[in-house]
């Protein structure tokens, strides 16, 4: 019994996460070897819905979701290698912590901006892929 | 015997692990690395056609870099081009000259890939080929790797019609034999990388001429050395002031001193 999930409202995009290979969850960032190959994670944004809100590849900008969370800022990937209607980012980043002498401010965290979820009815499963973002000036 | 690297492009998933290998392996610390990984697309979603650059030396055989390094800090050995970076000078010609854009100035010296010289010197792999997840690297006799690389291409030529092996001819044969899906312009490799002529002309006529030109200065500063000394010797007294006198005979005492002592 599929129910279709609900679209993102005008000027948003559903957030998508996903992993960097050289890194693991949010434990590796601040590791030196690790954190020089990929020091912060981007955005990917469909270059085309990039360039309509004026956003160029390399740009930063915060992001923030449906129910006013936000964090960032993080550094825009303008691509052509995702679609328009959704942003992706790499999990782990956005530490605060002043200890991760490497880490510490760098990128967008996806885990503070999802503050919705839906249920799966038969097995329970958490779907985090329901919430959505909007690009706002850095 | 000549010694070759295969860089399999149809395979590499950009995993970055022969980067954070080299780095660690080499022990070449933060922010320094022997390799750069990309990507690169063209195309409109969702027909885009994207792949991975892996960038890194190509271990020429008509090196560039070697060819203008004036001290021999760059040198060839089992057909790769090698990096002793204690004869290092940091003069960047070997930067200007590369035609690839790859040995990078750290610290005041030039650093590339030496292709492990210790690590494969007994009887190891480097450590790029020894992390690679994907099969994408390997190290071995340059015609076998050859081989290799042709197979894996003509497989890949069901899937990617332009299939090819980078790295046959390019500057007298690389040692890295790079088997890419389509054409070197597309995959952002040089298809005829140039070496600048002027590197020919640096170890052929410059540097002799350089070698040459110490040699006479170092004949010509002995002959003058020669000179003025006789001059002192036979004429210094009589031609010489007071002053010169004096410094004449502070130096003749100082000659008795030692030989006193």
């Amino acid at each position: 019994m599929y129910e279709p999930t609900d679209e993102p409202p005008d000027g948003y995009f559903r957030l998508l996460y996903g992993r960097h290979p050289a890194h693991t969850f949010a434990k590796t960032q601040n590791t030196p070897a690790l954190h020089q190959v990929y020091p912060e994670n981007e955005l990917w944004i469909n270059a085309d819905a990039a360039a309509e809100l004026g956003v160029a590849d390399g740009d930063r900008v915060m992001l923030e979701n449906q129910d006013g969370a936000s964090d960032g800022p993080i550094k825009v990937k303008a691509t052509q290698r995702i679609r328009r209607d959704a942003v992706f980012m790499a999990h782990g980043w956005g530490h605060a912590s002043q200890g991760l002498r490497r880490a510490d401010g760098k990128g967008a965290s996806d885990a503070k901006l999802q503050t919705a979820y839906k249920l799966d009815p038969v097995c329970g499963g958490a779907g985090l892929r329901v919430n959505f973002v909007r690009l706002m000036e850095a | 015997m000549r010694q070759a690297f295969l860089l399999d492009l149809t395979q590499c998933i950009g995993c970055t692990g022969c980067v954070v290998a080299c780095n660690t392996g080499n022990e070449l610390g933060e922010d320094t690395n022997y390799i750069a990984i990309g990507d690169h697309e063209r195309g409109t979603f969702p027909e885009v056609v994207a792949g991975i650059d892996n960038h890194r030396c190509y271990h020429c055989t008509e090196a560039a870099c070697v060819n203008v390094c004036p001290t021999g800090a760059l040198f060839q050995e089992d057909g790769l081009t090698r990096m002793n970076a204690d004869a290092c000078i940091g003069c960047q010609y070997c930067v200007q000259a590369c035609p690839y854009d790859v040995p990078k100035m750290v610290n005041g010296v030039s650093t590339k890939c030496d292709g492990c010289r210790d690590v494969t010197r007994a009887g190891g792999s480097p450590w790029c080929v020894q992390t690679c997840p994907s099969d994408a690297l390997r190290y071995g006799r340059r015609e076998e790797i050859a081989a290799e690389a042709h197979r894996r291409a003509s497989v890949m030529r069901a899937k990617y019609p332009n299939a090819q092996v980078y790295g046959e001819s390019q500057t007298g044969g690389l040692g890295m034999m790079v088997v890419i899906p389509e054409d070197p312009d597309t995959m952002g490799i040089p298809a005829d990388p140039a070496i600048p002529t002027v590197t020919e002309a640096w170890q052929d006529f410059a540097q002799p001429i350089g070698v040459g030109a110490i040699a006479l200065t170092v004949a010509g500063a002995g002959v003058a050395a020669v000179i003025a000394r006789r001059h002192q010797l036979h004429g210094g007294h009589e031609h010489g002031t007071a002053e010169t006198a004096e410094a004449v005979a502070a130096s003749a005492a100082a000659d008795q001193d030692e030989e006193r002592s």
